[in-house]
């Protein structure tokens, strides 16, 4: 299948969804559900195409366009497949067909999250992360009533311009240095640039990186932006948007920066040590569950950067398992808080007393989910990261291993707090109790992948299909050479 | 990997486990406690058979989270300091098997290079409670149901000392320096005590002193000698703290200045309690007794370390005759309301089989040993028992059970607040402005420049 279709698909419904509100009111329902399936499905089969390159209006690739299908967009597409259905199915429940103006945005979010994933072009990456981020600042921000939201959408967007503006700064100077914005074409030819241009255009791509993906210091917008959002919008943030800028960083770190030997690596290990520990630190403090929840999300993308710092086919492996492990643990765990909030109308944690009883199929799902993220053996996020400390281990990284075994220990003291509530008494009944069937049915999935992904390692394919998601990535040679053929 | 010491240890497993599940079948809150015990024994014999430092290290994990949740059914806190203390552990012996795992296959359970040696012990020594990583043993020990505290003290620290039995293969004078510390730490614990379980606590604590000691010595001999005390150890503490909880049951007390003279309510559960303690004081001919003559053996080079364990020895022997004293024979008035509550058959019939495997073990001990060894030391140690009694019994005041004693554990609260500093002025950095924010961000900005620079 043409990869352009998994670009095509959701943009198609984001266009499509206002006419329906305009001219068959009461289809829009049905056509969000079918787009959303089809969004889903159009970019599976492009996942399960195999590797493809495509050039789009037949141009070569100096000039047109390159899509480009490999192991390590494979592995993403699935990955923002699945949050994006998850989290379309939850909003579906909480907000209804309603709020068409919504269903555009995420459509919209959608295509671009693709398009990243997708594309070949620097300059193109750009333009996506632009649709990507400006649907992303209106989504948190929705509904428009409670000004937390509209504050939190305002300070995303300041943050989000800064990177935006620094990503193209550094797409701007490497174009002026080379005259070409094609990346497996920037791979051979930015290494010749002065070493100081190539410096900066280094440093400018990943400071923007680093906003978009919530990597310290770009990190002040995602804590607001990820508790004053809607359940399924932060789950979603959570899962696949800083996923998304994470997998920009693994592209770009391997075909663009490897050549600036070490140094941009040791500038990711230093980075991802410190957001890895400030998040754990500051999840520690937090009394609004979704807060917590936030800070961890924080303390797991400096995990992922620490992984992607080890600067091997084994820390890649590391980086893209933890990040579906992440994906299925931290969006189940905002969906069931975000249930149990509106249960007890606040996101206080010593308001959450009693939850136990009340829901105890969701309070067992946050324990798995939790033992999960905080990598209590044999589930999968012990499983990742084990795959990141040998890792982290054969660079040498002693410190940032050290680190994440550190967390291990902070973020069983920062779950359990929550869990504790949910589990003692209660001083009142929760006022409300409304029924969530599809949200209860995407948590118990969600706890099923984790499940799954837990046994990853033991599942042939799925250890081999990890393992060359690796290898391919970090071999750049590879990826210029099926580009340009 | 199966030789003598896992042989031993997976049948221990069994033995310790079987007991420990018919004392808390009644007591259980739900069926799922009743499964905890077997999931333990199910991850414990894993953890023993490891074939390789990570298999180790996930089924140790495991098998202290179903300690976990025993000790949660009874108390929140103490719950939380131990999965905290149990994870770090892990933690340390994680990062040690990846680093070991550099470039390799999977690292044996077995010696380590000699660069992660400490960390291997370090992450060995919170499961074994080596001297200053003991915080949570005294709290968790007393605080657990009867049972768990019997798994705990019994069989889920030596777990730790069966990965420093594998990890030392030469002599480590540090290893052994941090046996003394424990064995003399917990003998001048324990008699102080006014919590039996803490005091039962502390005990273990010096007893494990014995044992790492002896496993330091990095020899064959030092390593049987281990393992037969970590056997008599096992049985003998088990029973003791079943007793323990058969006192807290039925006077709803562990305070020692307030128990009664229970040996007059139950002669029974007090024979027990001889039974076990004798063997723990190491009583010529019962199994601790010989355990501790190996262990004495093995150490024979080391006459200084000798010296302070023959002396912490007497301290075992005190705080089993204060126990005795105070728990079972004290004549004053049992300040407890209503008459003592009946044990039920199942609580009695644990015990029992603890006290039969503890004489059945006797009786093995005595036959391997042979007679000459046996009745070597018998003089020596007979007068070491009687002295700590007589000691025991003229210096009533330092015993009488109405003080508290200080412990590492103190400075938990005092650390934790010191913590709190440096925590709020991160939390302070979070304020919410967005100039700061975006000069915070310039400012890392430019580092990143200048980390970049050709």
């Amino acid at each position: 299948m043409n990869p352009v279709l998994a670009i095509v698909a959701p943009f198609l419904a984001a266009f499509t969804i206002p006419l329906f509100f305009v001219f068959r009111k009461k289809w829009v329902g049905t056509a969000v559900i079918l787009f959303g399936v089809l969004s889903a499905l159009t970019a599976l089969f492009v996942a399960a195409g195999g590797e493809a390159v495509t050039v789009m209006g037949g141009w070569q690739p100096e000039v047109g366009i390159a899509l480009v299908v490999d192991s390590l967009t494979t592995a993403f597409l699935i990955l923002a497949s699945l949050g994006f259905s998850a989290s379309l199915s939850a909003a579906a429940e909480t907000f209804g067909y309603g709020p068409w103006r919504f269903y555009v945005l995420f459509f919209l979010s959608w295509a671009a999250t693709n398009g990243i994933i997708l594309t070949g072009d620097l300059f193109n990456l750009f333009v996506f992360f632009e649709i990507f981020s400006v649907a992303a600042y209106l989504v948190v921000a929705y509904p428009p009533r409670s000004w937390q939201a509209i504050e939190a959408g305002f300070k995303y967007l300041i943050f989000g311009t800064v990177g935006a503006l620094f990503l193209l700064i550094g797409i701007a100077y490497a174009f002026m240095a080379t005259g070409q914005l094609n990346m497996a074409i920037l791979a051979r030819v930015l290494p010749r640039a002065p070493e100081a241009t190539l410096s900066v255009v280094i440093g400018c791509l990943v400071v923007g990186l680093f906003i978009k993906s919530g990597t310290v210091p770009g990190h002040f917008w995602l804590p607001d932006a990820h508790s004053s959002a809607q359940t399924p919008v932060s789950a979603l943030l959570s899962g696949v948007f800083v996923k998304v800028s994470l997998y920009a960083l693994i592209r770009l770190a391997f075909l663009l920066f490897g050549s600036a030997d070490d140094r941009v690596f040791f500038v990711l290990l230093l980075f991802g040590t410190v957001t890895l520990c400030l998040g754990h630190l500051m999840a520690f403090q937090q009394e609004d569950i979704k807060r917590l929840l936030a800070y961890s999300t924080v303390a797991q993308v400096g995990t992922i950067v620490i992984a992607i710092g080890c600067a091997s086919s084994g820390g890649v492996t590391a980086a893209v398992y933890h990040a579906f492990n992440h994906m299925a643990a931290k969006m189940g765990l905002f969906l069931v808080s975000g249930v149990l909030a509106e249960d007890r109308a606040s996101r206080d944690i010593a308001q959450m007393g009693g939850l136990f009883r009340h829901r105890p199929l969701f309070v067992l799902a946050f324990c798995l989910f939790a033992a999960s993220i905080a990598g209590i053996p044999p589930l999968n996020g012990f499983m990742s990261k084990w795959f990141l400390l040998v890792a982290a281990a054969e660079r040498g990284a002693l410190i940032p291993a050290a680190a994440v075994v550190a967390g291990t220990v902070l973020s069983a003291a920062y779950y359990l707090r929550p869990i504790t509530a949910f589990f003692g008494p209660a001083e009142t009944e929760p006022p409300h109790h409304r029924p969530h069937p599809v949200t209860g049915a995407i948590v118990a999935l969600l706890a099923l992948l984790c499940l799954v992904l837990a046994l990853a390692p033991y599942i042939g394919p799925l250890k081999e299909g990890l393992l060359a998601v690796g290898r391919d990535t970090v071999n750049g040679a590879r990826y210029i050479e099926r580009v340009l053929r | 990997m199966t030789d003598p010491i896992s042989t031993t240890l997976t049948a221990l497993a069994a033995v310790m486990t079987v007991p420990a599940a018919l004392y808390g079948w009644n007591a259980a809150r739900s069926r799922l406690y009743r499964l905890l015990p077997w999931l333990f024994l199910l991850f414990a014999w894993q953890a023993i058979t490891a074939p390789n430092w990570l298999v180790f290290v996930v089924f140790l994990e495991l098998s202290s989270l179903t300690l976990f949740f025993f000790v949660l059914s009874k108390d929140r806190e103490t719950a939380f300091l131990y999965l905290y203390s149990q994870l770090a552990g892990g933690a340390c012996l994680l990062l040690g098997t990846a680093l070991a795992a550099r470039g390799g296959a999977l690292p044996a359970v077995g010696a380590v290079p000699p660069g992660l040696f400490p960390l291997f012990v370090i992450g060995l020594g919170f499961k074994a409670a080596l001297p200053g990583l003991h915080f949570w043993l005294p709290p968790t020990h007393s605080k657990a149901p009867a049972e768990a505290s019997a798994l705990l003290s019994g069989y889920a620290v030596k777990m730790g000392v069966f990965g420093l039995m594998r990890l030392v293969e030469a002599p480590s004078p540090a290893l052994m320096a941090a046996g003394v510390v424990m064995a003399a730490l917990g003998a001048l614990q324990a008699p102080l005590q006014r919590d039996a379980k803490r005091l039962l606590a502390y005990s273990t604590l010096s007893q494990l002193g014995f044992i790492v000691a002896s496993v330091a010595t990095g020899t064959e001999e030092g390593r049987k000698a281990a393992l037969l005390l970590i056997v008599a150890h096992a049985l003998a503490k088990g029973l003791l703290f079943l007793t323990a909880g058969s006192l807290e049951e039925a006077y709803d007390t562990r305070d020692l200045g307030r128990l009664g003279p229970a040996a007059r309510d139950y002669p029974l559960l007090f024979g027990l309690f001889l039974v076990a303690s004798l063997s723990l004081a190491g009583l010529p001919f019962t199994v601790g007794g010989l355990a501790k003559g190996a262990v004495k053996a093995a150490l024979a080079d080391h006459a200084l370390t000798q010296a302070v364990l023959s002396a912490a020895g007497m301290g075992t022997t005190m705080a089993l005759a204060k126990m005795a004293s105070f728990g079972f024979l004290s004549s004053g008035q049992r300040k407890g309301t209503g008459r003592p509550r009946p044990l039920p058959p199942l609580a009695w019939l644990s015990m029992a089989l603890f006290a039969a495997a503890l004489v059945m073990a006797s009786f093995a001990a005595l036959k391997t040993a042979g007679a000459e060894v046996a009745t070597k030391n018998v003089l020596v140690d007979s007068l070491l028992l009687i002295g700590a009694v007589i000691l025991f019994v003229r210096l009533p005041r330092i015993f009488r059970p109405d003080r508290t004693t200080p412990d590492v554990a103190d400075l938990l609260a005092p650390a934790g607040r010191m913590l709190t500093i440096p925590l709020s002025r991160l939390r302070r950095l979070h304020s919410g402005h967005l100039t700061f924010y975006l000069a915070l961000f310039f400012g890392a900005t430019l580092v990143v420049l200048y980390l970049l620079r050709p």
